[in-house]
């Protein structure tokens, strides 16, 4: 990571406003004490100028220039932050401690700051700075009372100073600061960019972000990046399966398609042979629609988004029972139903459980011997549907709901080998199981009992 | 004969849809796109509309929503390779009629664009309904052949069975419409149920009668008729 990168990152450009705002805020609230403290010290100095000069006009008033050039040389003498200096008509110096009438002091009855040398040290190049105040008095004399402002002067530069290093400080510190946990969180984020990128350079879905255990919200990004990966690992896995599948199976049907057309365009150009011929085909691409749109159904029932509604799962089952009795009872079948009233309250797709349930009943009525039963039962743990057929063998019962796994006795028999798959996956979707079970354990036939065993939130605590 | 449109940007399925309806006797225009079909719809003088999901310009459902906005009420069939749930519900909400995943079997589309055509007829919300000497009472569910009632009488589900190929006298109703129509199921619930459903229905009102009124029309589905 450069740091022309780190510059451009979220975290230190908000550093930045933060500090300008808060370097706004801390100016202002500096310039106000300033001002505030300058003038209390202004006013302060001003009060004993004005007091001095009071007193010492008052007296020039009394008592004459002679009594006021003497009073000024004893105050000289032990006042040394004070300034003086009276002259007369002429401008000639009379009394005081300042060498000379300053130049940039020109107007009377008002405030100067000016720079001065003190009388006694003339050679020190010291310059002093003052505060003095002019009045006109009686008989030409100019009177300056001043006072040596130096303490003042250098309050304000170290205020100054320390204003502008403390602020300087501040600065740098959020600087630093800002930098530094730019630093940090761009490190955690780019530890998700750089699985991203990883994965859309090579594909590779097993990649994963790592997660630092300090469960912050950097941890839960990334186990949320982490999960969703995982889901989509998982879905590409079974996507790639069913591909495989569907082309696996689709090859053999096609295959014999092809055969099949070829043969006849060898043969004899006979309407009937052609018409025939066609037929057929048109009958197994029929077929092959339905395994594709089976596939599609599977696919979105483990895949596809889902809006739960509240499913009548006894008014589901009872509906179907009625629509398959008809040819259940063309094959001498008897299909009963029973419900205790107790199915269990679940949100889902109804039209997937219906398709699931609708599978089973077929399936039992297909393999169910003829003059045999299949009864569909509705009770507290969901609906399961027995047959009076040959059942299935526990070893194959697990591989039987896998896609296209059709078990030898029924090979003769239509269907895609699809209809248990689905109904497992639909199973799935509802957070249910597909469980197979003989119906009478221990007879023969033992027949083949197929659950659809839903776990409500009540059972699982249970 | 009826006036068909057909919007559809495969022009290969579109000319065998078309040829096939005017076979029938159909008058048939098709659009290769979602703007021209619009264009084309809204000039008028249709009896269905059928209209791709997918469609270069302007998307099917946007095409039905802005001829159902322009007051146009014309049937709509929609085709479409997107045969979930869910897009066949935005379909009907959009305005659409009927809904038909592709691919499908021509007589399959024939009988819907049929159905649909036939549904702007009032027939379909009369109360009593005769065909040939049998006649449906819809209002207190009851049914009478040759003036007399059926000897056995209708379940619910039979009798909605009969109502459905009623609406559609003389027209075939295929297997997924009954599906569709009576027990609100989109997908193939196996081997023979439906026509075991027909049998049966069959016997009750057809069985010791001399001119049967359910037909099965091979390969396609039912046509309940006095012929």
């Amino acid at each position: 990571m450069r740091p022309t990168d780190l510059l451009r990152t979220s975290a230190f450009r908000l550093t930045l406003v933060y500090l300008a705002v808060l370097a706004v805020f801390a100016f202002a609230g500096f310039r106000y004490l300033y001002s505030e403290s300058l003038e209390a010290l202004q006013f302060e100095s001003r009060q004993t100028v004005a007091a001095e000069l009071e007193g010492l006009a008052e007296h020039y008033r009394q008592f004459g220039p002679r009594q006021l050039r003497a009073i000024i040389d004893r105050r000289v003498d032990f006042e040394n932050r004070s300034l003086y200096l009276l002259v007369d008509r002429w401008g000639r110096k009379a009394a005081g401690n300042l060498g000379a009438w300053p130049e940039t002091v020109r107007d009377s009855g008002r405030w100067h700051d000016f720079h001065y040398r003190r009388a006694h040290d003339d050679e020190a190049p010291h310059r002093h700075t003052a505060r003095a105040y002019v009045a006109d008095l009686p008989g030409g004399f100019r009177l300056l009372v001043g006072h040596d402002i130096g303490e003042e002067v250098a309050l304000k530069r170290r205020i100054v100073v320390f204003g502008a290093a403390a602020g300087g400080l501040i600065l740098l510190a959020g600087l630093a600061g800002g930098l530094l946990v730019s630093r940090d969180l761009r490190r955690r984020v780019e530890a998700v960019d750089e699985t991203g990128r990883r994965i859309m350079e090579d594909g590779d879905l097993s990649r994963r972000v790592q997660v630092t255990g300090r469960g912050d919200e950097f941890d839960d990004l990334a186990t949320s990046v982490n999960r969703m990966l995982a889901r989509i690992e998982l879905l590409m896995n079974e996507l790639r399966e069913v591909t495989d599948n569907v082309a696996h199976d689709l090859r053999r049907p096609l295959a014999r398609l092809h055969a099949r057309l070829e043969d006849v365009l060898r043969g004899p150009a006979k309407a009937g042979a052609y018409r025939d011929a066609l037929e057929r085909t048109v009958a197994e691409v029929r077929e092959l629609m339905d395994t594709f749109n089976t596939l599609l159904a599977i696919a979105r029932a483990e895949s596809g988004p889902a809006s739960p509604v509240p499913v009548d799962l006894a008014g589901l089952a009872e509906d179907l029972v009625e629509l398959h009795a008809p040819s259940a009872a063309e094959r001498g079948i008897e299909l009963e139903f029973g419900n205790d009233g107790r199915a269990p309250e679940i949100e889902g797709q109804p039209e997937l459980l219906a398709q699931a349930l609708s599978n089973l009943i077929d399936n039992a009525v297909k393999y169910t011997p003829e003059g045999g039963r299949v009864s569909v039962t509705v009770g507290s743990s969901g609906v399961a549907v027995a047959d009076s057929g040959p059942g299935i063998a526990p070893e194959d019962r697990e591989r039987v709901l896998e896609r296209f796994v059709r078990l030898d006795p029924s090979r003769h028999l239509p269907g895609n080998g699809l209809g248990l798959a689905l109904a497992a996956a639909a199973a799935r979707r509802h957070n249910a199981r597909l469980v197979l079970a003989d119906t009478t354990p221990g007879r023969q036939p033992p027949g083949l009992k197929a659950s659809l065993e839903f776990t409500t939130p009540g059972a699982e605590a249970a | 004969m009826l006036d068909i449109l057909i919007v559809e940007d495969e022009s290969e399925t579109a000319a065998y849809t078309a040829k096939g309806l005017r076979e029938e006797g159909h008058r048939v225009e098709t659009a290769g796109n979602g703007r021209d079909g619009l264009e084309i719809a809204l000039e008028g003088g249709f009896d269905v509309l059928v209209v791709d999901r997918m469609l270069p310009g302007l998307d099917g459902l946007t095409l039905v929503r802005k001829l159902r906005a322009a007051g146009d009420r014309t049937p709509v069939l929609f085709l479409t390779a997107l045969g979930s749930v869910g897009n066949r519900v935005k379909g009907l909400d959009a305005g659409g009629d009927d809904y038909l995943a592709k691919p499908f079997a021509f007589a399959e589309l024939r009988a819907r664009i049929e159905a649909l055509a036939r549904r702007r007829a009032p027939s379909a919300a009369e109360t009593d309904i005769a065909i040939g000497d049998l006649e449906i009472h819809r209002l207190d569910r009851r049914v009478y052949r040759a003036g007399k009632p059926l000897p056995v009488p209708l379940k619910p589900k039979e009798f909605r069975l009969l109502e459905v190929l009623a609406e559609h006298a003389g027209r075939v109703v295929t297997r997924t419409m009954l599906l569709e129509q009576v027990w609100d199921i989109r997908f193939d619930p196996g081997t023979n149920v439906i026509d075991a459903q027909i049998s049966r229905l069959r016997a009750k009102i057809d069985k010791g009668f001399d001119r049967p009124l359910l037909h099965t029309v091979r390969g396609v589905g039912y046509r309940l008729a006095p012929d």
